[in-house]
């Protein structure tokens, strides 16, 4: 029988010659990431049992994107600590404050995730790896496990196969998608089972998405439980094809599959409370706003910027409203400056951070304040995500909080439709 | 290892999540592993008198999809210092392994258990076999046991037991 890429992925990983959904496996990865925010827990557990050391060290990937600029004492004591912890286990990649960027972004721009690959991580959105085709697991504390002993147990998941085929108008962006795709999931209207799922992506609309796009599908299924999201291989930077690139039989088994027409397709807005609670952004718009927000693992790559860079033009922020830019990377970040698109962002008076998470890690640099509301790209909008708990948080693609930051209230980015 | 548990029922409904629901979220991102600090904390966003009520033993009763949302164990941990048993209808994978991590017993296949268990009942649990006895109520429930490799972990206590009986087996990560 065949297998579909996620097994694939897991069976190589687990040195098995197939597996099959429940199995119980110890997958052996290739890479161990573990954010800014985890190392000094991880290593004060692996401490008090006795570990001086950890097990594959080569593998171990440190990424500092929760707190790159230090905005108080606790962040500076932790970078201290990092630093230390890197060099006392020795890991193999450390990646300091205002090295690399977003920890869920850069390790595909720079290769060090790559197409087959198999690798845990503390975090849950290391599903954005799954863009290039990659397997990435979120275990979260259990990574101690994982640095301390190499591997953790794992269930191997079942596989929704989701077909997007058609072109959506303009003004309508993956993030749309996203939000849109996630409601229908959570409410049970496309009546399949989503939890602990794989998703594997495919059709024509698919066949046509930038990293960016595939990235901004990963990371917004990601948040309403689904396993992991995967999308036929892929290359950032252009390394030609291997063995270790995979694609699901022809003969797979998916527990479900399911064909969507995006044709008719419009910007949604995810209303306070969960990335799922999306409806069509006529519906929210006119609420007025306090702060805007354009970065995240979700929404953090070049396109995502150049595509709000474009709809902004030369239009200014509205007042009383700020609008925090961080771009994803270091790499994303030289780019936009280089290509002048971050000038056009200052012009319009947004405030550009270094790259990383941003606000979206716990108002980190731009938090709201009580009874604000928000428009943003950031992962997740749930009470408090960004500051103060009555604040409100909705999220859109990129354009629409372009458009909203523009106007200051919320706004629809489609041509005509912006009363900026 | 006693698989057998004794205690008061502590009855909550249907998809309580971690963070905001089992522990507020600035607790989570404080990354704290104290369970002294965490569990003060425990249930407050539900119900800030809960955690004064539990005694150590009890069980959390849930419904469906218990601990859902992300997967963070600041909660489980309190829930393991507290010696908690859990007992829901069901629980996502995720939830599940930090449960096993930190050696909570929990059966996670008790459909309709908060139907069967009011809250404050005491409660008789054998997790080895599934059978739960409401000796309150005086009626018992046979649900899905736990699966003996899933035990075998548990019993080994969980990660930190296991991370202990690695590092014994592996000296060399106990060097400078």
């Amino acid at each position: 029988m065949g297998m579909t890429m996620a097994e694939k992925m897991l069976a190589r990983a687990s040195g098995k010659a197939s597996v099959k959904p429940g199995d119980v496996v110890m997958p052996d990865p290739e890479l161990v990431i573990v954010h800014d925010g985890y190392v000094e827990s991880a290593h004060k557990q692996l401490s008090d049992i006795g570990y001086k050391r950890i097990t594959h060290p080569e593998r171990v990937v440190f990424v500092t994107d929760h707190q790159v600029v230090y905005t108080s004492p606790l962040a500076i004591s932790q970078g201290r600590t990092n630093r230390r912890v890197a060099r006392e286990w020795g890991v193999g990649h450390f990646y300091d404050a205002g090295q690399g960027g977003h920890g869920h972004l850069f390790p595909m721009e720079n290769g060090l995730v790559r197409p087959g690959m198999f690798l845990f991580a503390y975090d849950m959105h290391c599903t954005n790896f799954g863009a290039v085709g990659a397997f990435a697991m979120r275990v979260g504390p259990n990574v101690v496990s994982v640095l301390g002993m190499g591997s953790t147990w794992t269930v191997v998941p079942s596989t929704l196969r989701i077909e997007l085929h058609g072109t959506p108008g303009a003004g309508v962006h993956p993030r749309d998608i996203g939000f849109w795709l996630s409601g229908r999931l959570t409410s049970g209207k496309l009546g399949v089972e989503y939890d602990y799922r794989v998703v594997e992506f495919a059709g024509d609309y698919v066949d046509a998405l930038s990293l960016a796009g595939r990235v901004a599908l990963c990371n917004t299924l990601t948040e309403i439980g689904v396993l992991n999201i995967l999308f036929p291989p892929m290359s950032p930077t252009g390394a030609p094809r291997d063995a270790s690139w995979v694609r699901s039989d022809p003969d797979a088994q998916f527990e479900a599959r399911l064909t969507l027409d995006l044709q008719a397709f419009g910007p949604q807005v995810a209303l306070p409370g969960g990335p799922d609670r999306a409806v069509p952004v006529e519906q929210a718009v006119g609420q007025a706003i306090d702060h805007a927000y354009l970065g995240s693992c979700g929404s953090g790559m070049y396109d995502d910027f150049r595509a709000a860079a474009q709809w902004l033009g030369d239009r200014q922020i509205a007042r009383g409203v700020r609008l925090i830019v961080v771009p994803g990377t270091v790499e994303v970040s030289k780019r936009l400056a280089r290509e002048g698109l971050l000038q056009r962002f200052m012009d319009a008076g947004a405030i550009v951070m270094p790259p990383g998470c941003g606000p979206c890690a716990g108002g980190v640099g731009g938090p709201l304040g009580s009874g604000e509301v928000s428009i943003s790209t950031a992962a997740t909008n749930g009470a408090g995500r960004m500051g103060a708990k009555d604040a409100q948080c909705y999220l859109a693609s990129p354009l629409t909080v372009m458009a909203s930051a523009v106007a200051g209230r919320i706004a629809d980015p489609r041509p005509g439709r912006a009363a900026a | 290892m006693d698989w057998i548990k004794r205690g008061r029922a502590h009855v909550l409904g249907d998809n309580v999540p971690h963070d905001a629901g089992v522990m507020a979220f600035d607790i989570v991102l404080s990354r704290t592993t104290d369970p002294q600090q965490l569990i003060p904390h425990l249930f407050a966003e539900i119900d800030p008198a809960l955690a004064q009520r539990i005694k150590p033993g009890d069980f959390i009763v849930a419904g469906t999809n218990f601990l859902a949302g992300k997967a963070h164990n600041a909660g489980i941990i309190a829930m393991k210092a507290l010696d908690m048993g859990i007992l829901c209808a069901s629980m996502p994978v995720r939830a599940f392994q930090g449960v096993v991590a930190q050696a909570v017993p929990a059966l996670v296949q008790c459909e309709a258990i908060t139907e069967f268990v009011a809250d404050g009942d005491e409660l008789e649990v054998d997790f080895q076999t599934g059978l739960v006895c409401n000796l309150t109520g005086g009626a018992t429930r046979q649900y899905g046991a736990l699966a003996p490799e899933i035990r075998r972990m548990i019993e080994a206590g969980g990660m930190r037991g296991m991370l202990a009986a690695h590092l014994e087996a592996h000296p060399e990560l106990a060097g400078e």
